[in-house]
């Protein structure tokens, strides 16, 4: 999660609309997208830990879709600059 | 909310006499929060196809338009006035509307119906908080009205001459860029009203197409909160605040699409909503 | 130009990059329960569409031609706030509009495969040569609604030369300049905006003269 960020979530039970202060950008993610979100906020680095969570949330298996969907995800929110990749540790 | 107005413009002065019949008149001396002056161009343009210039606290701020746009012009620079000083609100391009203590907001990009609605509503029991600009408090999310004259174009003016018999209109401003200007008078006893807030209690995105039936549809919040950000003025300038005020409205407001073609279903649509 | 009384909330001290804000703990469970909620197969399925947003111009600053050491956010609504040193961090970009005289030469225009042409209404692409002004805004015709756009970029006492230099900067600059084309067309079409965003374009936006 980049430092910098200051994220302003509202939700009504499905999709969730967050604001994020820096840019003024105001963005609807669906519920997978934010709690992938919630995960990265409370500390989640990696992707494996990211996948179980979620899984563990849907009552399943991580499995190649959930993985895919969440690196489109990452990958999004790497261009909004929201979170930054880490490096590999050695 | 005073504004002082000062024009060389006849058809102008026409326009406010007949439009601002019902409003308090404050004496010279008294504050105002806004000066206009809208007035003839100097130099050759005040004779070679005559044009009229809009001075906001003594600066232009607006391009010349032809002489004949010299009303509507007033009334645009009048919105400009206000969207560029609420800084302690949401504004958002929608009217609104009260009834019972409750508001209901109808942001519309053009050409959706939104002002022949508005000027149907506010003749059907409804009283008229703003036709053009919704001012959202951020302190407390009520609605301050601004009770002005509803602008309507082309065939809406032929609508709402038949739908309210009797209504006062400006004389008609013809070939600006929308096509053919009117505005219409607030009924007087809205004007006296024009200090009371409302609490929002619908949003509804109205969608005016000919021969639909009246249908109101049940839109998601979080759709809700992007369409009418989009529908905002200054949401970006308010920052966090602006999303705040703009979530806090969403979450207390059922919100609607509404499609129409037919104003008397469209007022029995309403009715049923008021009466929710 | 009269200046805003307030100025954007800034929560962060600006000399040091903050440490991450505590999460709003029940929104985050929240979200992990609404998702608990949902079968795989329907989260997996949202998930796949775009992420929608609000957004005008992103981050991106411009300045008054009276002032150009002022920067200020280049979006309608933004217009005359000024970008505080702490909001500095994480860099605007330059919103870098040309003035309308730099597109008199057809040889500016944005090109595509030797065609000069302009994006306009819903996008579409109007050419040089024949492109009226009606047309490529979606308006109603008569006076100078009726012109060439290419000839009424030198007719500077109308507002038309502003509005075409806005969609020329949309089509030339793309994502550098605030807004898309259609974007700009759609704000001419606005009673609301029509003003506010006619001043924005005319004042700050022209703000590049070669």
């Amino acid at each position: 999660m980049s430092p910098v960020i200051q994220l302003h979530w509202r939700d009504w039970g499905g999709d969730s609309v967050v604001f994020e202060a820096r840019s003024g950008l105001t963005q609807q993610f669906d519920p997978l997208s934010a709690a992938a979100m919630a995960c990265i906020e409370s500390g989640v680095t990696d992707l494996g830990e990211l996948s179980q969570q979620l899984a563990e949330d849907l009552g399943t298996q991580p499995d190649s879709t959930l993985v895919e969907s969440l690196c489109t995800l990452l990958e999004r929110l790497t261009k909004l600059g929201w979170i930054e990749p880490q490096p590999l540790q050695d | 909310m005073a504004f002082r107005l000062r024009s060389d413009v006849p058809a102008v002065a026409r326009a406010v006499e007949r439009l601002y019949a019902d409003y308090p008149l404050l004496a010279a001396d008294q504050f105002c929060d806004f000066e206009l002056a809208v007035q003839r161009a100097a130099g050759l343009r005040r004779w070679l196809r005559p044009q009229v210039t809009a001075h906001y606290d003594g600066d232009p701020v607006f391009e010349p338009l032809p002489l004949g746009h010299a009303f509507p012009l007033t009334e645009w620079a009048l919105n400009w006035c206000v969207t560029t000083h609420a800084f302690e609100h949401l504004s958002l391009h929608a009217a609104v509307v009260e009834r019972g203590g409750r508001a209901v907001i109808l942001p519309a990009p053009p050409g959706s119906g939104k002002s022949t609605l508005c000027a149907a509503l506010i003749h059907r029991g409804w009283r008229l908080l703003s036709d053009e600009l919704t001012l959202v408090s951020l302190a407390d999310g009520r609605i301050s009205p601004v009770v002005r004259p509803v602008s309507l174009k082309n065939r809406s003016i032929d609508i709402l001459s038949d739908f309210v018999p009797g209504a006062v209109f400006s004389e008609p401003t013809h070939d600006t860029v929308k096509g053919t200007v009117a505005h219409l008078r607030v009924p007087s006893e809205h004007v006296e009203r024009m200090h009371e807030t409302a609490l929002p209690a619908w949003v509804v995105f109205p969608r005016w197409e000919a021969g639909a039936a009246a249908t109101l549809t049940t839109l998601p919040k979080p759709d809700t909160v992007l369409e009418l950000g989009r529908n905002s003025f200054n949401i970006q300038t308010l920052g966090a605040a602006g999303f705040q005020a703009l979530a806090d409205l969403v979450d207390r407001c059922d919100c609607h699409a509404f499609q129409y073609g037919n104003l008397d279903e469209a007022m029995a649509v309403f009715d049923r909503l008021a009466a929710s | 130009m009269n200046e805003p009384s307030h100025q954007p909330v800034v929560t962060d001290a600006p000399s040091e990059l903050p440490a991450a804000a505590p999460v709003e703990v029940s929104s985050a469970a929240r979200r992990r329960q609404v998702l608990r909620g949902l079968s795989s197969g329907a989260a997996l399925a949202a998930a796949g569409a775009p992420l929608s947003a609000l957004a005008t111009g992103g981050r991106k600053w411009c300045f008054h031609k009276d002032t150009p050491h002022r920067h200020v956010k280049a979006s309608v609504s933004g217009m005359q706030s000024t970008i505080t040193s702490n909001m500095a961090v994480g860099g605007w970009t330059e919103s870098k509009g040309k003035h309308c005289s730099y597109y008199h030469a057809g040889a500016n225009w944005p090109s595509d495969s030797g065609v000069r042409f302009c994006r306009g209404n819903n996008n579409a692409k109007f050419l040089f040569h024949n492109a009226k002004f009606k047309d490529m805004f979606g308006c109603f015709g008569g006076g100078n609604n009726e012109l060439l756009i290419k000839d009424l970029l030198n007719k500077r006492t109308a507002p038309h030369c502003h509005w075409i230099t806005a969609c020329l900067n949309a089509t030339k600059l793309t994502t550098d300049f605030s807004y898309s084309a259609s974007e700009v067309v759609n704000l001419f079409n606005n009673p609301a905006k029509n003003l506010f965003a006619l001043q924005f374009f005319r004042d700050y936006q022209e703000n590049h003269r070669s």
